[in-house]
């Protein structure tokens, strides 16, 4: 097994700047592992999703300060990337503007994209609970949504490392739905309730494993993919109340 | 009788019709939106778009072209659009963006791509090689001979992929996720209730990624196929026959195994259920093989969330043979009670101890 590839490694994989002997070989060294493997879709995915971000995006006001506060401070780039894929959050949080005019000039870590990309996460829940609240007929929201252009997945899934912060995170978006739930038919909210229970159960049962055996990837892995799946269906809940108000 | 009045009221509210017939010269895509009701596109031979729909009076059908895109819409001059049946005829090509509510989509025999998404209602997609996109909150997918780009996303409800090749990506929070005859160059599925079954062949470079939190993960590859296999269950089992002589693994750890010479890259897992990875021909002979519950402790292989019509495994309520009743249910989680309830209750069982007797 050869060394794992470096964060900027991986950035210059992603951006076409290896020659083909080189982009060959991370490419094999990435089909046999699967540390660096995950690290690299991670990076691919929320390299993506900022592609995808509008020049400007406003947030309710006191929604980012929140969500900015949670994130939590800044931190130094690292070019270990597999450290960064698994490693403690602390990330930098971009303006979406400047992420995206940067992305291609700078290797941002796997946290710091994470980072955004949840912002642009919220910001889309943000958006939908600017569509609840204002009266009817009052015209489009001032608020710009930005949607990932993948979807939430990778974002997530680095960004659920951070637990509290996460945690925090994912109540917002929770109230958000809540608010809304008369929108939808009771069939379909008790669909939703019950799969949100399901997901909750899972990550309870795999943090009650972590706490017997909390170095283990394995289980770090499924809680952020539980994680994730939680955030996709709140936001599958908050788009399809967004479309119905 | 009362479903003859209830029929005669639907054909009632369902009274009008719109059909009508244009070109399709120039157009490259179609955007549906439906409230409710459905949604099916066949793909033809002419070069000309048919819509034929049946809705209420109070809802009329809005048909829009701009450009290269043409758009259909269900409007209503007061209130919100009721259910529109929509039937609509366009070229191959055609690439088509399908978005419902409470509504059933249907696409056959499409080559451009399709997003097809409901909240509450099945998603059918037959053929197509581009990007198709399925994703329904409460409901089935059925993806059936597409080659392309999948994207599969299902809430509450089962996926099911048959002869589909290409890329594959795939989540379910409630239901199972169950390949059949796929040869997919890459697969990334998980699933948080309800079991996984990929049969069908790996590309001998391909990375293939499956993982369930409380089901069961089964592959079942042809015999001699090359793989590097990674299985890892915390609580189940883990097992392979695929490089000839079953092999038993012990569950809490990540087992990498190479088999006939390494290939394919597999990643399977799960939280607790059972991992297998079986050659053709023994998933039915194998103790605890296809979708069976071996033993006690493999008892979250049983897990599932299903909805009425979900697809069942055949090993799915078998496996509760291996429970001796309702007692079964004390010290299991609440995950696995509720869900084992679930599967009980919509599958029109009659409790606890009529299944353990069949």
């Amino acid at each position: 097994m050869t060394h794992h590839l470096t964060t900027e490694r991986m950035h210059d994989l992603l951006d076409g700047r290896l020659s083909p002997d080189e982009s060959a070989r991370a490419r094999t060294h990435l089909a046999r592992c699967a540390v660096c493997r995950e690290a690299y879709e991670v990076l691919q995915g929320l390299v993506s999703e900022l592609g995808g971000l509008p020049r400007e995006a406003r947030v309710p006001d006191g929604l980012w300060q929140g969500i900015e506060a949670r994130i939590g401070p800044r931190e130094q780039s690292s070019n270990t990337g597999t450290q960064a894929a698994g490693g403690p959050e602390g990330a930098d949080v971009l303006s979406l503007g400047e992420a995206r005019g940067r992305r291609r000039r700078l290797a941002f870590t796997v946290p710091q994209l994470a980072a955004a990309a949840l912002v642009v996460a919220l910001v889309s829940g943000g958006g939908m609970w600017m569509a609840l609240s204002r009266p009817a007929g009052s015209g489009p929201s001032p608020v710009a949504t930005a949607r990932p252009a993948g979807g939430l997945g990778t974002a997530a899934r680095m960004a659920a490392s951070g637990d509290a912060a996460y945690d925090q995170a994912l109540l917002q978006l929770q109230a958000l739905v809540d608010q809304g739930r008369s929108i939808l038919a009771p069939e379909t909210v008790n669909t939703l309730d019950r799969s949100l229970r399901t997901i909750d159960d899972a990550i309870a049962q795999i943090r009650e494993a972590l706490a017997k055996d909390p170095s283990s990837k394995l289980l770090n892995r499924m809680l952020i993919n539980q994680q994730r799946t939680k955030l996709r269906v709140l936001k599958q809940a908050a788009t399809a109340m967004q479309a119905r108000s | 009788m009362n479903g003859v009045v209830i029929g005669a009221l639907m054909a009632l509210s369902m009274a009008q019709q719109t059909d009508t017939v244009f070109p399709a010269a120039g157009v490259k895509s179609l955007d549906v939106e439906a409230p409710g009701g459905s949604i099916v596109v066949t793909g033809w031979d002419r070069d000309e778009i048919r819509v034929q729909a049946g809705h209420s009076h109070r809802t009329r059908v809005d048909i829009r072209r701009t450009g290269d895109r043409v758009s259909i819409e269900a409007e209503a001059d007061r209130g919100p659009a009721g259910a529109v049946d929509f039937t609509i005829s366009a070229p191959r090509a055609t690439s088509v963006s399908l978005e419902g509510m409470y509504t059933d989509i249907t696409v056959d025999g499409l080559d451009g791509d399709v997003d097809a998404e409901t909240l509450q209602g099945d998603v059918t997609v037959k053929g197509g090689s581009g990007s198709v996109k399925a994703s329904a909150t409460a409901g089935k997918i059925l993806v059936q001979g597409a080659r392309g780009t999948i994207d599969v996303e299902s809430t509450a409800g089962g996926i099911r992929l048959v002869d589909v090749g290409g890329t594959v990506t795939g989540e379910s929070v409630g239901g199972s996720i169950w390949f059949e005859n796929a040869h997919a160059k890459s697969v990334d599925v998980g699933t948080t209730g309800g079991t996984i079954r990929y049969e069908g062949t790996l590309d001998p470079n391909g990375i293939y990624s499956f993982g369930s939190f409380g089901g069961s993960v089964t592959l079942v590859l042809p015999e001699g196929t090359p793989a590097s296999l990674s299985l890892s269950s915390v609580h189940g089992s883990a097992m392979t026959n695929l490089g000839g002589e079953m092999q038993r693994l012990r569950s809490g750890g990540r087992h990498q195994i190479d088999v006939n010479g390494g290939g394919a890259v597999v990643e399977v897992e799960s939280f607790g259920g059972r991992v297998a990875v079986l050659r053709k021909g023994t998933e039915d002979t194998v103790p605890g093989g296809d979708d069976e519950v071996a033993d006690s402790d493999d008892f979250t292989g049983i897990v599932h969330t299903f909805e009425p019509g979900d697809f069942v495994s055949p090993g799915d309520l078998a496996g509760l043979d291996h429970l001796a009743g309702l007692e079964a249910l004390t010290g299991l989680g609440a995950t696995i009670q509720r869900s084992v309830q679930a599967a009980l209750r919509q599958s029109g069982v009659d409790g606890w101890r009529n299944v353990g007797g069949r």
